[in-house]
């Protein structure tokens, strides 16, 4: 009879469908104590490569960190002057034998984790890389006043410079993460992008690799025998999303554990109201700004047609309510920026002098340029031609995306008419560095000091590199150079900077719209947590779980 | 303010409601008139669809603020309320206006783009069904190509791999990636009707193949050519919208329902108006369509008995 | 039957040939040279270069064409540079995600298509068809990536009854260890595959219930009403059998609107699909992934559709004699 055969089907079902509940409902009993914990971070973005000179991006750094040491990191005060301040990592201790000679002792118990001993050829070796051409490392600049690394024996290395300056130490530590050589050096370093050491790397740091799914997620385990300390929490993974705001989605689902920014204001609002996370603010690197292509695009020999102008692109400045833009897209997790700087930058100072937002006076100026509404459609012309050009962007970033809207908005009102350029990421940067624009959307991640960042981007010595809208005042340039070469002073190197950045922003070769401050959010169970603002993992191996804190996540056993 | 847009809100439905009202008085002495209105969602359809047409040619009375007004960008994504009709998405701009605006870019996108299918699939398949052989064979084949491509994926990489696109282009890429299915209809009906006497008539008086095609052969075809039109243009909007959504639709600040969306997603979270009510009327007119589309099939094919 | 299925089967490979000659030159007359992943500070120029040189870009297009399908003989389909790995593998990663995607859509499609088909066929004119029906249009003119997001804000944010995105738990679940893996990926798989699931069941819901009356009122029905048979045999057993028609139909293009609307569905709820993989690809100029993707898609759908076909002619013997099969309706997204 149907029915009694149905019902027998559906007995069959869910006594099937209740067997494998109960089969998946054990609870692992697992890990206990102080050295389990389980971290989840969940990232908008994914490494490309697990080797650290050939890669760019803020996330291997991250991931690249726990697995390389450096010879010293920086300490937490940031201070990049002299070396009193650096933590030792892989030197235990360094001299000084002669104004321009440093000498690392390493220490003897470092480890690759397949046994090896670190020794000073891997640090040789590690600079050979760093400053070969075929490796092409974005820190081969930061190198350049170093003469040679020697290595004296199995455990001391030489750093000989060619001339003293205050950062010299920083430069010497700070880039280089020091990498095995009896495992690199056979690999041809044109072929390095795509080594298979990048894909399973082995290093010497406080964690191990232990996998990476493409697309999914990384998993590093502690390494229990870490010589300068164990890390508490024995496993970290990286949990790979398509942007950030679907990384906060998570992290606010339960997902995750950790974010490194939670970037707009109503994120940090939905963290903020969980009551399992902790939110952690923290200087933030990174500043954002229009820039104006000071050069005729692909013809820097010619000036751009509308931007050679300094007096339109004072007007353009005064016109951008800079304070109100930041309110709607970041709240209070920014700051404008008095000029190119990020919130890092130890010269950072409100009182700086800059041209301020003053709608009247751009109009004013604009009007007095010979910019008017002849024909009465709303946007400015000259000569027959209209005040129009098209700002440059990358989809990839949300929080330009909504400034690009504002301030097409915000011009328009001032008479200009402007039309955005989302292209994706690879040819944003082709045109970028190409010239090919009219204006950019543009944002710097810094260094912890601006010592190179700066010049990088607002001298000649950018040109074809990171100084896009070839900006050049003799003036700027001499001040800068002033402010490099004293760095130990101070007080003078504060003036110098000041003065550079002021001079700078009376030319207005840029509108510096805002420069954030970060807000980590991390799960409450993680206590000890100390962010560093220019790598918030950066003491990662000190966080940890309590043992009366710990999650199923954390017991799991594998 | 809002009385204003109450009123106009009420003229528009009044307006599409008078319409909807004529049509079935003058469409009730044919037969294919009568058949369309058997369907009770043809009805309510008609009235969407007029509905949202009147709004769209009115945008500039009905809209109580101008779509690309930037409100009170330090206060941004409030809720519906008295003064905003339909909340401000997170640019502090009105929702409902650039909705409204939106019905322009969108339903014209949607409309253009059906029309360069319906023209570019016609041809076609009437010049394949009509001339059959070699020249049928090569036109299937490349129909069949056309037909295996994911639509989306063409069109991601037509789109994302030029620099700018201008929306005149938008609209001819959706249209030229969408008039497969059409030129199989056509070349069907073509087929069936190019062995009718009226045709052999027509070529035993010396009418050219073209005039043969164009006065005689299409005009008995027409009808399935207008359904797949109806239910296209419905396509073609989501397709729009689906674009817009991956970033590469119509470009900002101009409003299209489908980059309203893509405006007010990552604030779905806080503020859910300025994504859900866009495709709300993107459903909405879809579905209109799709109502009207199968109440046309049903009125102009005797042939099928309405289930 | 076996020349039609030869005629078939070699009219597929054309079309596969074709797309994968379109796809190469579209891709390669774009503008912007490949140049590495997305990063924040951007390759130098020289780099770029040479990387050009080593994979082959500063060839000419025919040259690199003729190698591409070389290696494609030898089911090589070349490195992706963005992902620094070979493409063939990035693909296989990738497709099982979006088969099991596809594959639950098309279950919730057709069973819940089915179902309110025969519903709506057994109440014809009544309340609950009206209402059904009206639901259904509704929901099958949604743009599928809206009703996911709202899918994902109502039960995955408010509710939190599924989770917001991803295919598994990555700490206790990174593959399919146990039992308790299993039905964490299935629970991850509920959203998505419904999102695309409903939208499509919709239109089968229309379909069937057409179908289902119009077998209803055959005679042979009626005669085996006549013999006595209870009312619910007759129905599931007769009227069901010539009711799976349609079903080989929709299956053979459902294909092309899965791919479709995984794009979209993958991009919302994270889910490490072949539509993901494919978007981002072409968002990053990676040729040999986008290539690649279009030539693995062309191929399922052509394949569907050589199934569908081919079920058709079987189970339908009138089917076998009429060429050009299926009439295209407009369009279909």
């Amino acid at each position: 009879m149907p029915t009694t055969r149905l019902a027998r089907a559906l007995a069959t079902v869910a006594g099937l469908t209740g067997l494998i509940v109960v089969a998946g409902c054990e609870r692992p009993t697992g890990c206990s104590g102080e050295y389990c914990g389980t971290l989840v971070i969940a990232s908008g973005g994914e490494p490309d490569i697990l080797l650290p000179p050939v890669s760019e991006f803020a996330i291997t750094r991250d991931v690249t960190d726990q697995l390389f040491l450096k010879l010293a990191d920086l300490g937490l005060s940031g201070n990049t002057i002299g070396d009193e301040d650096f933590q030792p990592q892989l030197a235990e201790r360094w001299e000084w034998d002669a104004p321009t000679t440093l000498v690392f002792h390493l220490d003897p118990r470092a480890r690759w984790q397949d046994g090896h001993a670190v020794t000073s050829a891997d640090v040789a070796f590690t600079y050979d890389a760093y400053t070969d051409s075929l490796v092409n490392s974005s820190a081969r600049s930061t190198l350049r006043h170093i003469a040679a690394v020697t290595t004296r024996d199995s455990l001391t290395v030489v750093f000989r410079f060619r001339q003293r300056y205050p950062e010299m130490f920083y430069d010497a530590v700070y880039q280089m993460r020091i990498l095995p050589a009896h495992l690199l050096r056979e690999v041809p370093r044109n072929q390095w992008r795509s080594a298979a050491f990048g894909r399973a790397p082995v290093g010497d740091g406080p964690y191990r690799f232990v996998a990476w799914k493409a697309g999914e997620s990384i998993e590093l385990a502690a390494d229990s025998t870490f010589f300068l300390g164990r890390p508490h929490l024995r496993r970290v993974i990286w949990r790979f999303t398509p942007d950030q705001f679907v990384a906060v989605t998570q992290l606010i689902a339960g997902d995750a554990d950790a974010v490194e920014v939670l970037v707009t204001p109503d994120n940090v609002q939905r963290a903020r109201a969980d009551t399992e996370l902790a939110t952690y603010p923290y200087k933030g690197s990174q500043y954002g700004y229009v820039g104006f292509n000071l050069a005729a695009p692909g013809d820097t020999t010619k000036p751009h047609p509308l931007f050679g102008d300094r007096d339109l692109r004072r007007a353009l400045v005064m016109a951008t309510d800079r304070e109100r833009l930041l309110r709607n897209v970041l709240g209070e997790f920014a700051k404008v920026p008095p000029g190119p700087l990020s919130q890092l930058w130890w010269i950072w100072d409100p009182e700086i002098r800059e041209l301020p937002y003053d709608s009247g006076q751009a109009a004013r100026l604009l009007t007095r340029t010979g910019w008017t509404d002849s024909d009465g459609d709303g946007i400015r012309d000259k000569d027959g031609r209209p005040l129009a050009f098209r700002l440059l962007l990358p989809t990839t970033s949300a929080i330009r995306r909504q400034y690009a809207r504002l301030l097409q908005e915000q011009f328009r009102i001032a008479g200009v008419d402007v039309q955005l350029d989302e292209v994706d990421f690879s040819l944003y940067n082709e045109r970028a560095r190409a010239g090919r624009f009219d204006a950019l959307l543009n944002t710097w991640n810094t260094d912890a000091t601006p010592s190179s960042g700066f010049p990088q981007t607002w001298t000649p010595a950018g040109f074809g590199r990171s100084n896009y809208g070839h900006y050049d005042n003799p003036d700027v340039d001499r001040l800068v150079d002033r402010a490099v070469a004293s760095a130990a002073n101070r007080d003078q190197a504060r003036r110098a900077w000041r003065a550079a950045v002021e001079t700078l922003n009376r030319d207005a070769p840029g509108i510096f719209l805002y420069a954030t401050s970060n807000v980590a959010a991390i799960h409450k169970r993680v206590v000890d947590v100390t962010i560093r603002p220019d790598s918030w993992l950066a003491l990662l191996r000190t966080w940890r779980i309590p043992a009366d804190r710990l999650t199923d996540r954390d017991r799991v056993e594998r | 303010m809002s009385v204003w847009t109450w009123l106009t809100l009420g003229g528009a439905a009044v307006l599409a409601l008078a319409v909807v009202a004529e049509l079935r008085r003058r469409l009730q002495t044919s037969a294919p008139g009568r058949r369309f209105f058997r369907h009770p969602t043809a009805a309510l359809g008609l009235f969407v669809l007029a509905f949202f047409v009147t709004i769209a040619l009115a945008a500039p009375v009905v809209a109580p603020y101008p779509p690309y007004y930037q409100i009170d960008i330090g206060h941004p994504n409030r809720p519906p309320s008295a003064q905003f009709l339909l909340g401000t998405d997170p640019f502090s701009r009105d929702v409902w206006s650039r909705l409204v605006y939106g019905a322009r870019v969108s339903l014209g996108i949607g409309t253009l783009a059906m029309l360069v299918a319906a023209t570019v699939g016609t041809a076609v398949g009437a010049v394949s069904g009509y001339f059959r052989r070699w020249v049928d064979a090569t036109l299937m084949r490349l129909v069949d190509v056309g037909l295996a491509m994911p639509r989306i994926f063409v069109l991601l990489m037509a789109v994302a791999l030029w620099e700018h696109i201008a929306l005149w282009a938008l609209v001819l890429l959706i249209g030229l990636t969408g008039w497969f299915g059409t030129s199989r209809l056509v070349r069907a009906e073509v087929l069936s009707l190019r062995e009718r006497e009226f045709v052999a008539a027509a070529r035993a008086l010396g009418a050219g193949a073209g005039r043969v095609i164009f006065r005689h052969v299409l005009p008995n075809a027409a009808a399935p050519i207008i359904v797949s039109g109806a239910l296209g243009i419905g396509n073609m909007m989501l397709l729009e919208a689906g674009l817009s959504f991956l970033g590469l639709g119509v470009p900002s600040p101009a409003p299209s329902w489908g980059n309203m969306i893509a405006d007010g997603w990552h604030k779905m979270a806080v503020a859910w108006w300025s994504s859900t009510f866009p495709g709300l009327a993107i459903s909405l007119v879809v579905m209109a369509l799709n109502a009207v589309g199968d109440a046309l099939r049903d009125a102009l094919d005797p042939r099928r008995e309405a289930a | 039957m076996a020349a039609w299925l030869v005629r078939r089967l070699v009219a597929s490979i054309a079309i596969v040939f074709a797309v994968v000659t379109i796809t190469f030159f579209v891709v390669r007359l774009a503008h912007g040279t490949p140049c590495g992943p997305a990063g924040e500070r951007p390759l130098p120029p020289d780099v770029c270069e040479r990387q050009r040189v080593q994979f082959g870009y500063d060839q000419p297009l025919l040259v690199q064409y003729g190698k591409y399908l070389v290696a494609l003989r030898h089911g090589e389909l070349g490195e992706s540079f963005g992902l620094h790995r070979p493409v063939a593998d990035a693909l296989a990663d990738a497709i099982p995600n979006t088969f099991t995607l596809a594959l639950a859509a098309l279950l919730v499609d057709f069973a819940l298509g089915l179902a309110l088909g025969i519903y709506q066929a057994v109440r014809a004119g009544r309340f609950g068809d009206v209402a059904v029906g009206n639901v259904a249009l509704l929901v099958n003119s949604m743009p599928v990536f809206w009703l996911g997001l709202v899918l994902l804000l109502v039960f995955a944010q408010w509710l939190r009854w599924f989770p917001a995105g991803g295919i598994h738990n990555p700490i206790l679940c990174p593959r399919l260890l146990s039992p308790y893996c299993l039905l964490d990926f299935l629970w991850h798989l509920v959203l998505p595959a419904l999102t695309l699931g409903l939208v499509g069941a919709a239109g089968t819901a229309r379909y069937q219930r057409a179908a289902m009356l119009e077998v209803i009122r055959q005679e042979y029905v009626r005669t085996a009403r006549a013999k006595g048979l209870r009312e619910r045999r007759v129905l599931l057993v007769h009227a069901l059998r010539n009711a799976l028609l349609p079903i080989i139909t929709l299956f053979g293009l459902a294909f092309p609107f899965l791919f479709t609307g995984a794009v979209l569905i993958e991009t919302v709820f994270a889910w490490p699909g072949m539509g993901r993989l494919a978007v981002n690809a072409i968002f990053q100029r990676d040729y040999p992934v986008v290539t690649g993707a279009a030539v693995l898609t062309t191929t399922m759908v052509v394949l569907g559709n050589l199934i569908a076909d081919v079920l058709y002619a079987v189970v339908d013997p009138r089917i076998r004699v009429q060429r050009g099969g299926r009439g295209g309706g407009g369009g279909s997204v």
